[in-house]
């Protein structure tokens, strides 16, 4: 414990050229990535959506860099197009219940009584379900599509946030800065938005890295069983799907689309390994 | 007594399990037939359904009048003989001595009741096949006589499709069709039903009393519901299964090439369309149908989807049946006239709902394809898939605009599947698209009438060319049926007409 006080004390702020090597290399990943899917229209040769029924099935190479499909569409072109789906399924699976399960985590945690005791039954019932099933049977409800499957993800992702931050919020309000804070007679909601929220955030931040991997996965998984994005809009796993019953003769269908889910999910998992380090340091 | 009834019922259950379990010998394990399909049994009532998965079933618990032999000739069934009057209005069948799978005779009366209950039944589905029977007279326990508002050619023919299989009039009036159709239900055909389990499998048990002697060549069968057609595979190369329906036709190459199973292509009298609503916009309007025929490139859709396994659908009948007009050109791609059509029509920005039964990897391309061509002549499109049983059900209400679509013929002769598909006055409203012409019905009815096959041929052919040309439907292709068998099993097959020919199985030793 000593020693990391030093290390803080020696270190105010964490320096770009001292971040954790494996947080560089996820940040050059997601970064590849986010700029693939803005710059899609003009970093691929063809239209997404385009068929071309004079040239299905053809391997990679001449006809594209990762060949086409049973239509004919470029495999690649998808590939990239599908990215911004699958990051929009990501980015707003994961802000949607970030927003909301920290405002509630926050004044659960803070103010206690019998709002606090309501909202973990709901916490704990949700969680009783598995996190697929439960997104699962959401979308089947509303019925397919992006938007429905945001929804889904914001009523069950939520949860968990509004736990993890409830958790810090009650070990920081006992903290002596707070005590101090609320003798020198501040504002009560300034106080939780000011002092508490900050020091709540860290492992927030974490495993949000962590859940968007979850949320793609899922985005991926409804896709691949028809649930998802509807056709003909290319989604990393509803092409999976489609190539399937070609997998015999025509393996880049399904391929690409895998690596490129894997890829962006290895980029997720390093920046959250890596700021976990980073951040216990600072703390 | 809460405790009490359920130790009854705990030793009973036991019981009956010591007893079935009494009813194979030690040591001879029945040779069992076990078959994955992607379509669902849903009813064992052979009136209330004319579902795919069912008429696989319905075939092999049920004996009809006739039956159909491998080389697909019309043979004896349950009736013996038979003979028609002078004015080809009367026929009369002697029945055989055969016995329902309770051991009780199949008389003249269950006929009547049978042929009846089709007719009249209000939840009958396709009632069709007998709506032309004026009455049906038990004249002795073994002769039953039946009485037709007009001459009807394809009678005979009629009389052996699966939905007319014969069932015990005491048994469903006994127990009420709810209860004789699910428990165990009373059999006339090769097989009765040991144990259904709804959404998962159907077990048969060889019926003892069939009356084909040495048939079923097996002990039994089980029909298991297996939706995925990856799964399908699976089960079938890892020897859970011994055949599988629908291969898919995107593999039916390679595992042909690879021969470790084999994949027969068999004939099938089965055509895939696409089905248009005409009661509503916009394909209401002649030109609209007719701008989205001409706006497909089906050539290039029985490549790309079909695998070339089958033709280019030239008719809105399949090919295999009798008079198929073999030389008419069908609907060519021209794009042009689709679009100067759809400009007269004015009705190009319109919004199409395509409704698909999911899942089948097959319908999601043809509606990918579909979606792109409609749109090169601005008709805009949204596919919707959804289950199988709601599919069928929104067709029926006419709630959808198109739907992608298949359907078989129980038999070679055009009557039934005419009827089934483009008749407007037949029941169904021509496979509930609402395309419905005078001149069409009558050609159809007077076809039925009409003795001389040259005669019926120019009749039948007339009510192709009349349909194909207003767009009752938009004819795809003509697919064989792609299932795949172990090579372990011999006998197994699918007749044209949909059925297994199950009892003829048996594994190789």
């Amino acid at each position: 414990m000593s020693e990391q006080v030093i290390e803080m004390t020696s270190r105010p702020g964490v320096q770009a050229d001292e971040l954790p090597l494996n947080l560089k290399i996820g940040m050059a990943v997601v970064i590849a990535w986010v700029l693939l899917a803005v710059l899609a229209p003009w970093v691929t040769p063809a239209d997404p959506n385009a068929l071309d029924l004079d040239n299905v099935l053809q391997p990679p190479g001449a006809a594209g860099l990762m060949g086409t499909d049973q239509v004919g569409r470029d495999v690649f072109t998808r590939v990239v197009f599908a990215a911004r789906i699958d990051l929009w399924i990501g980015f707003a699976g994961v802000v949607l219940p970030l927003l909301i399960g920290v405002t509630a985590g926050l004044f659960s945690g803070y103010f206690g009584g019998a709002a606090d005791a309501l909202l973990m039954r709901v916490v704990d019932i949700t969680l009783a379900f598995p996190f697929f099933v439960l997104v699962l049977a959401i979308v089947a409800a509303l019925g397919p599509g992006v938007g429905n499957l945001i929804i889904a993800l914001a009523l069950v992702g939520w949860v968990s946030y509004a736990r993890l931050v409830r958790a810090e919020v009650m070990v920081i309000r006992n903290a002596e800065y707070i005590q101090a804070v609320r003798t020198l007679g501040f504002n009560r909601f300034y106080i939780l938005f000011r002092h508490v929220m900050p020091n709540a955030m860290a492992p927030v931040i974490v495993y949000a890295m962590t859940d968007m991997l979850l949320v793609i996965l899922a985005g991926a998984g409804l896709g691949f069983i028809g649930l998802g994005v509807q056709p003909p809009t290319a989604e990393w796993g509803a092409m999976i799907a489609d190539g399937q019953p070609y997998i015999e003769e025509a393996w880049w269908i399904s391929l690409f689309p895998g690596l490129a889910a894997i890829s962006f999910g290895i980029g997720l998992s390093l920046i959250g390994d890596g700021l976990a380090r980073m951040l216990r340091v600072s703390n | 007594m809460r405790i009490s009834v359920m130790f009854l019922a705990l030793m009973l259950t036991s019981i009956g399990s010591i007893a079935s379990a009494d009813e194979s010998p030690p040591g001879s394990r029945p040779d069992i037939i076990r078959i994955a399909s992607g379509s669902r049994t849903l009813t064992l009532d052979p009136t209330r359904s004319w579902n795919s998965g069912d008429i696989e079933t319905f075939g092999q618990l049920y004996s009809r009048l006739f039956r159909r032999d491998q080389a697909g000739n019309l043979q004896p069934g349950l009736a013996e003989r038979w003979e028609m009057s002078a004015d080809a209005r009367t026929y009369t069948f002697h029945l055989r001595d055969a016995r329902f799978s309770d051991g009780t005779p199949i008389t003249a009366d269950d006929v009547r009741f049978t042929l009846l209950r089709m007719r009249d039944d209000p939840e009958a589905l396709y009632s069709e096949p007998v709506s032309g029977v004026v009455d049906v007279v038990a004249v002795d326990q073994r002769t039953v006589r039946v009485m037709l508002a007009e001459p009807n050619v394809p009678f005979l023919d009629t009389l052996e499709v699966c939905f007319l299989g014969i069932t015990s009039r005491a048994d469903v009036e006994n127990r009420g069709p709810g209860k004789a159709f699910t428990e165990h239900p009373v059999t006339s055909g090769p097989y009765r039903v040991r144990e259904w389990k709804p959404g998962d499998r159907l077990v048969l048990e060889a019926n003892p009393y069939y009356w084909r002697e040495g048939f079923p060549r097996n002990g039994g069968a089980e029909l298991i519901e297996v939706i995925d057609a990856n799964t399908r595979i699976a089960m079938l190369l890892a020897g859970e299964v011994d055949a599988i329906r629908q291969l898919g036709w995107s593999r039916a190459e390679s595992f042909r090439a690879q021969g470790k199973v084999s994949v027969p292509l068999e004939p099938a009298n089965l055509i895939w369309l696409i089905l248009l609503n005409h009661a509503q916009p916009p394909f209401d309007d002649l030109r609209v149908r007719q701008a989205a025929a001409l706006a497909l490139d089906r050539q290039a859709m029985a490549r790309v989807v079909l695998r070339n396994l089958g033709r280019v659908a030239n008719t809105t009948m399949p090919a295999s049946l009798d008079h198929h007009l073999a030389d008419f050109p069908g609907w060519p791609y021209d794009l042009e006239r689709a679009r100067q059509l759809m400009a007269e029509a004015g009705a190009a920005g319109h919004e199409v709902v395509i409704n698909i039964a999911a899942p089948s990897p097959q319908m999601e391309l043809i509606g990918l394809i579909l979606q792109a061509q409609w749109a090169d002549i601005g008709l805009k499109t949204r596919i919707v898939k959804m289950d199988q049983g709601q599919e069928v059900q929104r067709l029926m209400d006419g709630d959808y605009n198109a739907s992608i679509n298949w359907w078989y013929n129980e038999n070679p002769d055009p009557d039934l599947a005419l009827r089934w598909a483009v008749c407007g006055s037949c029941g169904n409203r021509a496979y509930y698209t609402n395309y419905s012409n005078k001149e069409v019905d009558r050609l159809i009815a007077e076809a039925a009438r009409e003795p001389d096959p040259a005669l019926r041929r120019v009749l039948y052919q007339r009510v192709q060319r009349i349909s194909t040309e207003e767009v009752a439907q938009i004819p795809l292709f003509y697919p064989p049926w792609v299932n795949a068998y172990s090579h372990a099993i011999e006998g197994l097959g699918m007749t044209p007409a949909l059925q297994w020919t199950l009892e003829n199985a048996r594994h190789l030793r």
